[in-house]
């Protein structure tokens, strides 16, 4: 009988507390009332075995009091909780980028930049760890969510999408590059402005010094811009329009970039052209000239191709505003040839 | 020639979804007279239909905590039992099922009638 005990035994450890006990004297009463019946009264360890065998794995045997399964959120809260999470997710990460603006915006400092950025390592996980308690508490007090119990009407369904799917991988991709990029140009900042080295060489390029909290801005407007779509999953007129607004500010910003490093070769004595300033190479003075060059033609070339972009964002933007008007469903129903043009 | 795909636990699988519900109405039919467990499962099998222990007592538990069953402890006897009885809200949705079961057969038999 110990081997039944012992069975039993391990089929509680699986099962809920309050009915444990229940559960486990009667399946010892079924237990012993088929090894009653399948020996005559005379109980052997095989017959054992075999009852035992036959009644199952002390999990399963456990789970099946679980008719619903064991989750920790279950199917029916599961869509609740993905919503819930992504805003809760895009609030702290938006909170964070938006404090973080605010922060180098008003200090001019780059370390309240890493510490905002750092803060944001741990209050992902701090806010996904809350999400998911508190639904792991609605599962276990058997809590659903309201709309479950309402009437579903068709009516209210979304409209079809028609703006633009965004690409997945170009915005994870972005948020990437953009979060190297800004570490490391906050790296640079905080160790007390821009330096390289060239062989035994430093050089600092002051216009970027000055400028290097407003390009950090520039790239959390970005990435804050590439978590919404990432969100969305679609182009919509507002990420369109704030996706221009975010490239007119780098067009702005590239441009006094550009005037800086103008004024600055002007104050050096320096003409702009780099065939001249390589002249200078062999000289300390002449690694510093290289690298603003290097700085400049990267900067132009950035501005270049963000004017690009940005003419062709507008004029898509206005594109789809004049050759997609939003009509409304019940007109495509009274028309269906519209939505199946012969190909 | 098309190849076999079917596991032998995908096979068990849709066998046991298949039981769920039947086995639900099987158990409900025969508990007008209170019974225990094993009884009960003594008495399906008498019929034809097997069930494991390690089925029926969780779907036993459930169908109490719907409001179709009553149940008490028995400590008269040789060992203390669990006996289970249908109540009048079971006996309500018992004749619900039984009328819907028998529409289900007759539909099945007409859509199986071809399947060789």
């Amino acid at each position: 009988m110990e081997l039944i005990e012992r069975y039993l035994q391990e089929i509680g450890r699986h099962l809920p507390a309050n009915k444990r006990e229940d559960i486990l004297s009667e399946l010892r009463s079924s237990l012993n009332d088929s090894l009653e019946a399948q020996t005559n009264g005379q109980p052997s360890e095989e017959a054992m075995l075999q009852v035992i065998k036959e009644m199952g794995a002390p999990r399963k045997v456990a789970a099946s009091y679980y008719p619903e399964g064991q989750y920790l959120i279950g199917p029916e809260l599961f869509p609740f909780f993905q919503f819930i999470l992504g805003i809760v997710l895009a609030a702290t990460v938006g909170g964070q980028l938006i404090a973080a603006i605010v922060s180098v915006a008003v200090s001019h400092r780059a370390d309240s930049m890493v510490q905002a950025l750092l803060q944001l390592l741990n209050s992902i996980p701090a806010a996904l760890g809350s999400v998911v308690l508190v639904f792991a508490i609605m599962q276990w007090f058997n809590v659903r969510p309201e709309f479950h119990k309402k009437d579903f009407d068709p009516l209210t369904l979304p409209p079809l999408h028609k703006d633009k799917p965004a690409q997945r991988t170009e915005q994870v991709f972005s948020i990437v590059f953009g979060t190297i990029f800004l570490a490391f140009l906050c790296g640079f900042g905080a160790s007390g402005g821009f330096t390289a080295k060239y062989g035994v060489n430093l050089f600092t390029n002051p216009v970027l010094d000055r400028y290097y909290p407003w390009i950090a801005v520039s790239i959390m407007l970005g990435i804050l811009l590439d978590i919404v779509l990432l969100w969305r999953g679609r182009w919509e007129l507002s990420t369109r329009i704030a996706k221009i607004g975010a490239n007119i500010f780098s067009i702005g910003l590239l441009s006094l970039l550009l005037q800086g490093q103008a004024a600055w070769s002007n104050q050096m004595g320096f003409s702009d052209f780099v065939v001249e300033q390589f002249q200078l190479t062999n000289t300390p003075r002449g690694f510093q000239l290289i690298g603003m060059a290097s700085f400049r033609l990267a900067f132009l070339v950035a501005l270049i191709v963000i004017a690009v972009q940005t003419m062709i964002r507008i004029y898509r933007l206005i594109w789809n505003s004049f050759s997609h008007p939003s009509t409304p469903d019940i007109k495509m129903e009274s028309t269906p040839q519209q939505n199946h043009p012969v190909q | 020639m098309v190849k076999n795909i079917q596991s032998p636990s995908t096979v068990e699988n849709v066998v046991q979804e298949l039981r769920r519900g039947a086995l639900i109405l099987a158990a409900l039919s025969q508990l007008d007279d209170e019974k225990y467990g094993y009884a009960l499962i003594n008495q399906l099998e008498e019929n034809g239909l097997e069930i494991d222990q390690g089925t029926l007592y969780p779907l036993l538990r459930r169908l109490e905590a719907q409001g179709l069953l009553d149940s008490k402890w028995n400590v008269e006897g040789s060992r203390p039992r669990r006996y289970y009885v249908i109540n009048k809200t079971g006996k309500a949705v018992l004749k619900e099922l039984v009328m819907e079961w028998r529409s289900l057969s007759k539909s099945m038999e007409r859509l199986l009638a071809d399947v060789k």
